[in-house]
């Protein structure tokens, strides 16, 4: 029985036809697959019928907090946003934190189903078991950060929670995001899902509390989880006052920020600009995830023409490399006012900077001649183009409409050796970190299964040099394949599942991860989970959402990475010298599909793998 | 022979940059590179980077040394080439 923890209710609303209703959450489900992406990912494979458009009616969209958010366990207020993806065809799933995921929770809610089309732009609030359907039309076409206020006013209730897109997600671009407050479910188009949806936002107020179902067990395991954030060498002392800037600095120095579409990794390394000491100096207040004591979210405003008195809710980490290393930009102002302008618009920083870094590079290369740029200067470094690039592309207007669908659909549309330069895995566009030095964080980016994802199975050990479960050489092959399926199941077991900030799994949690949500996870929720469990749903979920894909189409041969990290070592800084040929990532893929107990030839999961993990009748509808 | 030693953040404050050459006689070990970068950095702040007692490196200190952490090597007693890098990051996350 569920008693605590969960809420124990889905709320399924179908915009075709106004309607909505409450379905139970089982307690197998949730031994099964906890919540978060567990529930999104199962659901999504349930009821996406293989083949349907992203874009079109079929395709659903999942928000689902886990048991822990909305509880008084730290960092746990986050969700994962699930739909099948516009950009890649495959799982799109993003998480996000912030205060919406929780208040889900308070309204009575474990995950919110979202179906069908609206006839007409609209919103739809949530206010505890009170569902309404109201007209967009006057939201249609505002910024996230107006249509949020917006909604409050006319609510007449400042306490409501608010998920929603900007123009970009209007115009389908996508690279369209989903915004909650200041918060984004980025990448892989989920933003253009919730627009062919004509659904502008969703509103939600909650009131109920999270109930605990063992009080003792849970406040001892509550502060076991406390004890080890105060004991990390860094949570506390530096990243409570950087935040994830500080992987600037550390990448720099281990010749792994990519730069200039991929081209000037190690030579372009402009740490005084847009490093640590760098972001101290514009950061001007911090803005924390409900029920988080760290804070790393930090607010930071420009103080130069043309930018001057912008202010961001970052940038992190990797909009400093997607607005700033990846454009050869490093000016902290033009970024700070970029990453505004991307929230502003709903357009994902990350996507929405590599795709200008590769038309920066494709126009120096005289590549984009024949397209009508106006009278832009597209080239590296213009920080006034990209600005420019920006709000083109969400409103699709002239090259913007080129390059508004990321850069595989680009590069197909230009053709010529265009997609040499297109950086991305299975059409998500590349993180920050330049994967030719640190081998089995670029398997990942081939083998996720939302594409070129460092979300879904950080490599903290070749990254930061953790050194669990052992301390690896960020240059070997070899136990790549076993390492990668381990970052990957136990990040989704232990982060986006339960749901747990990420950030809490490498900086405080890293050798007992699994051990620590089981004890929250039972204590809470009186389900009970050994810390093998857990794992195992991590396990669970990455070949469910494999099996998505698969029966999509994918395998193998998509388990792949750019040519350019294929045939170009680094040719200076900390990674000299490194490259993965594609004699390599085979060598890597069969340790890696091997050590998943997946058929080495295809990337599919077998039936003796699926059925292992309860999952039959997966193996049946894939004929394995 | 002729090493470069680099480190970021507030290592790099304390060294005064993020990368100095140093002279090291031949067979010296990653340790000894640690050593001389703690005498740069003056006596307050010779605990951000060794142990007081022992002199030894602080645990939490990421070192590599050609790129490559020295856990898979010999560790600090891994001797170091003319030519080599020595690499040091305090505990990082995020990202
Ligand atoms: S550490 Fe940062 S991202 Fe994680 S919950 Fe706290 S403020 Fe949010």
């Amino acid at each position: 029985m569920l008693q605590g923890g969960y809420t124990g209710k889905i709320l399924r609303v179908d915009l075709s036809r106004k309607e909505a209703h409450t379905e139970e959450l089982s307690p197998e489900f949730a031994k099964g697959y906890i919540g978060g992406a567990g529930f999104g990912i199962k659901t999504l494979y349930d009821e996406v019928p293989a083949g349907a458009d992203p874009l079109g009616p079929d395709n659903k969209l999942i928000f689902a907090s886990g048991p822990l958010s909305g509880s008084d366990t730290p960092c746990a207020s986050r969700m994962a946003v699930t739909s099948k993806s516009p950009l890649t065809g495959a799982v799109g799933m993003a998480t996000t934190g912030g205060f919406f995921p929780a208040e889900l929770k308070f309204a009575g809610y474990d995950a919110l189903i979202v179906e069908g089309t609206a006839a007409s732009p609209m919103y739809v609030t949530i206010n505890d078991g009170d569902v309404q359907f109201r007209d967009a039309a006057g939201l249609w076409g505002t910024h996230t950060s107006d249509c949020q206020q917006m909604i409050k006013d006319s609510l007449k209730d400042q306490g409501y929670r608010i998920a929603c897109i900007g123009p970009a997600g209007e115009n389908l671009s996508r690279l369209a995001c989903i915004i909650n407050e200041r918060r984004a479910a980025g990448r892989k188009g989920l933003g253009a899902v919730m627009g062919s949806k004509n659904l502008k936002a969703i509103a939600v107020r909650g009131h109920g509390e999270i109930a605990v179902a063992d009080p003792d067990a849970y406040k001892t395991a509550r502060s076991s989880f406390r004890e080890h954030m105060r004991e990390s060498p860094v949570l506390y002392s530096a990243f409570a006052k950087i935040g994830t800037p500080m992987v600037v600095d550390v990448l720099g120095a281990m010749g792994m920020l990519a730069a200039k579409n991929w081209q000037a990794t190690g030579e372009f390394v402009p740490v005084d600009e847009l490093g640590t000491e760098a972001g101290k100096a514009v950061t001007v207040g911090r803005n924390p995830c409900q029920g988080c004591p760290v804070a790393c979210s930090q607010l930071k405003l420009a103080r130069n023409a043309p930018y001057t008195g912008i202010m961001a809710e970052g940038p992190e980490f990797e909009s400093l490399y997607s607005l700033g290393t990846q454009c050869g930009v490093d000016n902290m102002d033009a970024i700070i006012a970029a990453d505004r302008l991307c929230d502003e618009l709903g357009l994902d920083t990350m996507s929405a900077g590599v795709t200008i870094g590769f038309a920066m590079e494709l126009s120096e290369r005289g590549a984009l001649s024949a397209i009508d740029s106006g009278d832009l200067d597209i080239s590296f470094g213009n920080d006034r183009a990209m600005m420019a690039l920006l709000e083109k592309m969400a409103y699709r207007d002239g090259i913007g409409d080129l390059l508004a669908d990321g850069v595989k659909e680009a590069a197909e549309r230009i053709g010529g050796d265009a997609a040499y330069y297109a950086m991305h895995v299975k059409g998500l566009e590349l993180p920050a970190y330049d994967v030719r030095g640190a081998k089995a964080h670029g398997l990942n980016y081939a083998t996720s299964y939302t594409g070129a994802d460092h979300n879904r199975g950080y490599a903290f050990q070749e990254i930061f040099g953790i050194p669990i479960p052992k301390e690896v050489d960020r240059f070997a092959l070899e136990g790549k394949g076993e390492l990668c399926k381990w970052n990957q199941d136990m990040r989704t077991a232990t982060c986006d599942c339960p749901t747990m900030c990420a950030f809490l799994l490498d900086m405080a949690v890293p050798a007992v991860a699994a051990e620590n949500a089981a004890a929250l996870l039972t204590s809470l929720t009186g389900v009970s989970f050994t810390a093998e469990e857990v794992f195992q749903v991590g396990e669970r979920v990455n070949n469910l959402a494999r099996a998505f894909n698969a029966r999509e189409g994918f395998s193998r041969k998509d388990d792949t990475l750019p040519d350019r990290l294929m045939n170009e070592p680094l040719l200076v800084g900390g990674s000299k010298g490194h490259h993965i040929p594609q004699e390599d990532l085979d060598l890597m893929l069969d340790d890696y599909y091997t050590a998943r107990g997946w058929d080495v030839a295809t990337g599919t999961p077998t039936r003796a793998k699926l059925e292992e993990l309860g999952l039959a009748s997966v193996a049946d509808d894939l004929g394995v | 022979m002729r090493i470069t030693a680099r480190t970021v953040m507030h290592l790099a404050s304390l060294l005064g940059s993020r990368e100095v050459e140093l002279e090291l006689p031949a067979g010296s070990r990653v340790l000894d590179v640690l050593v001389r970068m703690a005498d740069l950095m003056g006596d307050q702040a010779v605990p951000a980077l060794l142990r007081p007692e022992d002199r030894r490196p602080q645990g939490h200190l990421r070192i590599m040394l050609n790129g490559r952490d020295i856990g898979v090597l010999e560790g600090v007693e891994t001797v170091v080439q003319d030519g080599d890098e020595v690499l040091v990051v305090p505990p990082a996350g995020g990202g």
